[in-house]
């Protein structure tokens, strides 16, 4: 395959991925917390010298967190301003925004998928009553605090990488203790910060670039006949 | 462009779980008693592949971690407690608080519920609307003229001509500890699952369990308008997924056109 070739190739690679992560973002507008992936296009410097580029394709997550909205669950958590809550999964522990927590078979305070959420002294014990939870995190069962939740601040939010299930893992560096972060809402989730615009948008504009692309291809590949036939005529 | 159909399909699916899950709770909207289910969306990832002691994290490193790969709608009994309506009946008892009846079916097994609908059937002893026995097993003399029952579950009744009342019982009610992981079955009864914890019973007002309320029943927690909006932004969100779908297929016809014969 010719330079030309190859080059239209992999964007169009690129814009069939793209694709992929806009349906994943539209896919989860509705679960809580989610982070959108933005596809971010880049040509490396020396294949630039070179005077060809492959275009790579990348995927940064937008931290920006989505709006608050009130459900009335009381055991629905949501973390206002920056932060992360601690969870204990079985691969260490990981960092989440999402707070549709619920207490377990034995009173303890889990994720949706039954990992611990984690307090200052380790998991937290509820019970079978409904705790209130005030915005410093503070877990008040009837008239006694249980437990603090651990409530982390990350300062290069581009660090974290999600693993799925709304959890991140930190990459480098630990979480900074004194760094502010916002406070609880307990009845609240925060909801995915995809926006439907913006993804259309997207979608259009990556479908106008695939278009684009495969008629270069078209293109070159009739320069490529003509002068097949041109040049090979004797 | 595969993975964006199967994807999208997923959004599609899971818009469709929250229509169903809205109808069933708008349609029980004058169930009293009757808890809504909330439908908890969670992304999908591909498996990463482990490598070294923490795969996770080595997967993340290596740049591997989770390609998305869809998403998945379930649907989750909400805890929030309904309105406390006042009725005026007699035997109608709510539950302030957590906390639920226990009943004994036809078959023995026991079941819970938060309906207290209740009457007395031909032998004088308390049940369901539907005449499932409460396990409490609580038998009225046929004379009985009033029953009385207090906020911690004493049970009272005035027999015949007698003005002072006599004690006939005591009503429990059972906790869990993950009460939205109890199992419905219809009939706004529901089973202990492995999810829910063991039921532990109790006398009402201890310990953080309810207390009841005669002449007061309780409405079911679904709240119309937000149903509405649940709904909207489904059917908006089904249509978004549509779209990804149709610019998926799309994107194979325009590659299919590279090849001009």
């Amino acid at each position: 395959m010719t330079d030309t070739m190859a080059a239209i190739a992999a964007a169009m690679h690129a814009d069939a991925e793209a694709v992929r992560v806009i349906s994943q973002n539209v896919a989860n507008s509705q679960t809580p917390a989610y982070r959108r992936e933005i596809s971010v296009v880049r040509a490396s410097f020396a294949e630039a010298l070179d005077g060809f580029t492959t275009p790579q394709l990348q995927t940064v997550t937008d931290s920006r967190a989505g709006t608050l909205q009130s459900t009335g669950e009381p055991l629905n958590l949501a973390l206002e301003g920056k932060g992360f809550f601690v969870v204990g999964t079985a691969n260490g522990e990981m960092l989440t925004r999402r707070g549709d927590f619920r207490l377990d078979a034995e009173g303890r305070l889990v994720t949706r998928a039954g990992d611990p959420v984690l307090g200052t002294r380790g998991v937290i014990h509820v019970g079978d009553r409904i705790p209130t939870i005030t915005a410093d995190g503070s877990v008040h069962v009837g008239d006694a605090i249980v437990d603090r939740l651990r409530i982390v601040s990350v300062a290069d939010e581009s660090s974290l990488r999600p693993v799925g299930e709304g959890l991140f893992v930190m990459t480098g560096g630990d979480p900074d203790p004194a760094a502010p972060y916002g406070a609880v809402r307990q009845g609240f989730l925060e909801t995915s910060n995809v926006q439907a615009i913006n993804e259309t948008v997207r979608l259009l504009e990556t479908m106008r670039h695939f278009e684009m692309a495969q008629r270069f291809m078209r293109g070159y590949d009739s320069m490529m006949e003509d002068a097949i036939s041109t040049l090979g005529r004797t | 462009m595969n993975d964006a159909l199967y994807i999208a399909a997923t959004g599609m699916r899971a818009s469709q779980t929250q229509v169903d899950t809205i109808a069933h709770n708008v349609a029980n909207l004058n169930t009293a008693g009757f808890r809504r289910n909330v439908v908890s969306f969670s992304e999908v990832s591909a498996s990463v592949t482990p490598t070294g002691t923490d795969p996770i994290l080595e997967a993340v490193r290596a740049n591997l971690a989770a390609r998305g790969a869809g998403t998945l709608a379930s649907p989750v009994l909400s805890t929030a407690g309904g309105e406390l309506k006042q009725t005026g009946e007699n035997l109608d008892i709510a539950i302030d608080g957590v906390g639920f009846f226990e009943v004994t079916r036809a078959d023995g097994s026991v079941a819970y519920t938060r309906a207290g609908s209740l009457r007395l059937n031909e032998e004088g002893v308390l049940t369901l609307a539907d005449g499932t026995p409460l396990s409490a097993q609580l038998q009225f003399p046929p004379d009985t003229k009033k029953i009385v029952v207090n906020s911690d579950g004493r049970v009272l009744a005035n027999v015949g001509d007698d003005t002072t009342p006599i004690e006939i019982g005591q009503l429990e009610l059972v906790t869990f500890a993950n009460a939205a992981g109890l199992r419905p079955i219809g009939g706004n009864l529901f089973v202990a699952t492995p999810e829910s914890g063991e039921a532990r019973a109790g006398v009402p007002g201890e310990e953080g369990r309810g207390t009841l309320r005669q002449g007061f029943l309780e409405s079911s927690n679904v709240q119309l308008v937000e149903e509405l909006v649940a709904m909207m932004l489904a059917q908006r969100a089904f249509e978004l997924n549509g779209r990804v779908i149709q610019a998926a297929d799309q994107m194979m016809q325009i590659t299919n056109a590279l090849y001009k014969a």
